[in-house]
């Protein structure tokens, strides 16, 4: 205990005293319970933090970020609180003796009285010693200075502890919650769900084939959670694509065979194979020419002959390889010759087209799945509507037939204010003018500047001698108004100029008259190479 | 001395002001504070400036404390014209019996104990300074010789806010020697009525002389006594030190409006003050909430204002009370 220092009524100090040490002491403890709650409560944050992890993770990357954030600032925030309580504790007797005279309602008695129990005594001293240790002997220090947290942060911390616990309980339910959102994130109906799973079931019966693994690569797309509608939609083209051109090229190479039948119709003894060459059915003219070999299949050959045929056919194509065949006529007796390696390999190529069809022939039933899906994530996409209206906007040419009105007398074509095309221009190419994704209301007749069909037309007579006057309504027809014409011919003028503009400064630095010349070109290179 | 005699003293002391007071009160109605106010300053050993609009009865409360307390007192009208040597007094030649002439201080209406300056303003700042010496010292120098002040001395100056016309703003130096500067408010309507119903009878009520000279100074040792913990004495520092512009203490509004801030004088009027306070209240120790109490009064015309706080029109008072408000007690 302080000691009071001489002069000073020692009792009535010591009074005091007593009372401020032992205040002082109960705010130490609740200062340690205060810490103590907060430290409690950062580790009752954390867990709910793991546990909120635990159940978020997979199935909500936004909802696990913000726990964690939440969580960190949580943290920091009781890390603070603790910090500043540290920073701010002063303990000591000032301190209870403040506490006291706020509590008490003794302004300040009990702070002079720990002064003037350290300082030099006198009379008054005395006299005021003596008051406040009378008034301390009355005080109850648990009622000064209770042993408690503040409300506050109990109630915090036990509303975290109460979060803990039905984290803890209602994990299925949150884990359920969660999920839920996993399999929506999909963005594909029940029904889309389907055809997808009947594609990936196409696609693993030739995992190999380019098409299937284009075709691969667009489910993947479409099932990916994280990808964009637009991603969906540009994968799900690029699929779409690869399927189309698996289809050319299948029907490319069934036109070969007939072609390849029609030419081999006349040799000696390739009559069944030609016929099932010209009829489209590889499998068969394999067997056939399996069968007129005597050999059970290419994989029947010797080490040698494979490796032969492999380097050979790189350097033949199919119908030498048959001719060569043809000019073996059967069996030989001294082993595999030129000929006969031929003509497994031969067997070996039809076999091959003959699977590649049947591959194609397979992704080409999964066109219209391919298609619905496609036109399904076009529907959703945003991007695609956006784009498909500023094509709209762009390519103001509508289509020929749409338009028409019809009025008295007739059907008005809308030619007269169209220009008419043999065929549509690259520009018309996608935009709504009949396109299967636009289904969009023609423009107006003139652009937006639409003229009344009284002022473009005008109705002129048929002279017809002889006829009644009243049949005379039906001898009449539209053409063109003065002012109609007119129009016509400044927007020719005006038409000229940009086509002209369009000549010398075109966005792509190809010309409109060069574009198709351009086009043609790649498009030739690209099957050059293939 | 014993606790018992303290508190026997500390009970005289409250007696006797209550007595004062109450004997006051019975002329001057609805202004208790500045009853209380002028009492503190004649018991802290200080004088008291009051600043009322006319006719709100500064001349009469000061008058009737005169009247009540058993001193000599003078009072003196101040006027442009008037020279310090109308205040202090003279040297005049004085012939004796035998004929000879020697030189004879003749003693001004300063040498009483209440002394009431009557419109202080209205005098030149150099007659003012008349009073500094011995509103301070206690003392007159004239001649070439000192003449002390019979004790208690007490100067209670009342000045008019509003007239400016032929009248000179009170020296900073004069200013910072008045203890307290109280403000006399217009009387509420039922203290007006109180008002009349007394001043308007054919006899003006009666005060009687309650209180001598040696029991105001015995008043005064008494609030001397109290002692002062160096924590709340350390308040009254803050406080002082928070009108400081340059001050680390000082506060927004201190820093923006003030251009010199309180002297020391300042906080010793604040103890002082807060002494008799703390002895009012029956209490043995000077509490925070006793200098609080007399701060505005203490301090409000030690407070030099700049151009700013009269272009915004902000005060001493709105200062102070921000202070007051912004300054902790010491922890």
């Amino acid at each position: 205990m302080t000691q009071p220092q001489q002069g000073a009524t020692p009792a009535a100090a010591q009074a005091v005293l007593l009372l401020l040490e032992q205040v002082d002491r109960r705010q130490r403890l609740n200062g340690l319970l205060y810490a103590v709650t907060l430290l409690a409560g950062l580790a009752l944050v954390a867990m709910l933090v793991w546990r909120l992890v635990i159940v978020f993770n997979r199935a909500a990357p936004v909802a696990t970020a913000l726990v964690v954030l939440t969580g960190i600032s949580a943290g920091i925030g009781l890390l603070l609180l603790l910090g500043y309580g540290i920073l701010n504790y002063h303990g000591g007797l000032e301190r209870a003796a403040r506490h006291a005279d706020r509590v008490a309602g003794l302004r300040d008695e009990m702070l002079s009285a720990l002064y003037f129990a350290r300082s030099a005594g006198g009379a008054w001293i005395d006299a005021q010693l003596q008051r406040a240790a009378a008034d301390a002997r009355t005080l109850n220090c648990a009622r000064l200075a209770p042993t408690r947290v503040p409300v506050r942060v109990l109630a915090a911390v036990a509303a975290v502890a109460l979060l803990v616990l039905l984290s803890w309980h209602l994990t299925p339910m949150l884990s359920a919650v969660a999920t839920q959102p996993e399999e929506a994130s999909t963005g594909l109906t029940p029904e889309e769900q389907q055809q997808v799973r009947t594609l990936q079931a196409v696609v693993a019966q030739a995992p190999d084939s380019r098409t299937a693994r284009a075709l691969g690569a667009g489910l993947d797309a479409v099932t990916r959670k994280d990808a964009s509608e637009e991603d969906k939609r540009r994968a799900l083209a690029r699929a779409q694509e690869a399927v189309e051109q698996g289809k050319l090229e299948a029907a490319s190479a069934r036109e070969g065979m007939y072609q390849l039948g029609q030419r081999l119709r006349g040799q000696k003894g390739m009559e069944e194979v030609a016929q099932a060459l010209a009829e489209g059915d590889a499998r068969k003219a394999a067997e056939l020419l399996e069968r007129k070999a005597g050999t059970p299949g290419a994989e029947g050959a010797g080490g040698r002959a494979g490796a032969e045929a492999g380097q050979r056919a790189r350097e033949k194509d199919l119908e030498r390889l048959l001719q060569e065949a043809a000019q073996a006529g059967g069996k030989s007796e001294t082993g595999p010759t030129p000929s006969s390696v031929a003509m497994k390999e031969a067997v070996d190529r039809l076999n091959k087209i003959a699977s590649e069809l049947e591959v194609q022939g397979t992704m080409s039933n999964s066109t219209k799945l391919l298609q619905q899906l496609q036109l399904a994530v076009a529907q959703r996409s945003t991007m695609s509507a956006g784009r498909f209206a500023q094509q709209a906007a762009q390519n103001s040419s509508p289509g020929n037939e749409s338009g028409n009105t019809v009025m008295p007398g007739g059907k008005m074509f809308r030619s007269g204010a169209v220009a008419q095309e043999s065929e549509r221009s690259e520009q018309q190419e996608g935009s709504k003018a009949g396109e299967a994704q636009g289904e969009s209301v023609a423009d107006a007749l003139l652009g937006q500047q639409t003229t009344p069909l009284a002022v473009q037309l005008k109705q002129e007579a048929l002279p017809q001698d002889g006829e009644p006057e009243e049949k005379s309504s039906e001898a009449w027809f539209y053409a063109e108004s003065k002012e109609q014409k007119s129009a016509l011919e400044a927007r020719a003028v005006q038409a000229r100029a940009a086509f002209a503009q369009a000549q010398t400064t075109p966005p792509e630095a190809i010309s409109v008259r060069h574009r198709r010349t351009v086009k043609e070109y790649f498009m030739h290179l690209r099957e050059g190479a293939q | 001395m014993s606790s018992v005699a303290v508190d026997r003293q500390v009970e005289q002391f409250r007696d006797n002001f209550r007595i004062v007071r109450d004997e006051v009160s019975r002329v001057i109605v609805g202004n208790d504070r500045n009853i209380v106010g002028i009492m503190t300053c004649l018991l802290a050993r200080g004088h008291v400036l009051l600043e009322g609009i006319p006719g709100i009865g500064k001349t009469k409360l000061v008058q009737t404390l005169a009247d009540v307390l058993h001193l000599k007192f003078s009072r003196i009208q101040f006027t442009p014209d008037l020279m310090p040597g109308d205040i202090i007094g003279t040297t005049v030649v004085r012939e004796d019996e035998s004929g000879r002439k020697h030189m004879q201080f003749q003693r001004g209406p300063i040498f009483a104990n209440l002394v009431l300056a009557d419109e202080i303003n209205r005098a030149t700042p150099k007659t003012q300074s008349a009073l500094l010496e011995a509103m301070q010292e206690n003392s007159v120098s004239a001649g070439g010789q000192t003449h002390p002040l019979e004790q208690p001395f007490f100067v209670l100056a009342t000045m008019n806010p509003l007239e400016m016309e032929g009248t000179y703003l009170l020296p900073e130096a004069q200013l910072d020697r008045f203890f307290f500067k109280l403000k006399m408010g217009f009387p509420p309507a039922d203290a007006l009525h109180d008002i009349i119903e007394r001043t308007t009878r054919a006899q003006d009520p009666v005060v009687e002389r309650v209180l001598g000279q040696g029991q105001i100074l015995q008043m005064r040792d008494t609030v001397r006594s109290v002692p002062v913990a160096r924590p709340i004495q350390q308040y009254a520092i803050d406080l002082t030190l928070a009108t400081h512009p340059e001050s680390e203490r000082a506060t927004e509004m201190t820093r923006r409006y003030v251009r010199f801030g309180s002297s020391p004088r300042g906080t010793q009027a604040l103890i002082l003050g807060a002494k008799v306070n703390a002895l009012l209240a029956d209490r043995l120790h000077v509490a925070c909430e006793d200098i609080r109490a007399v701060a505005l009064d203490a301090l409000r015309h030690r407070l030099l204002l700049n151009f700013d706080a009269e272009a915004d029109k902000v005060d001493s008072d709105a200062i102070l009370s921000d202070v007051l408000h912004r300054v902790a007690e010491p922890q």
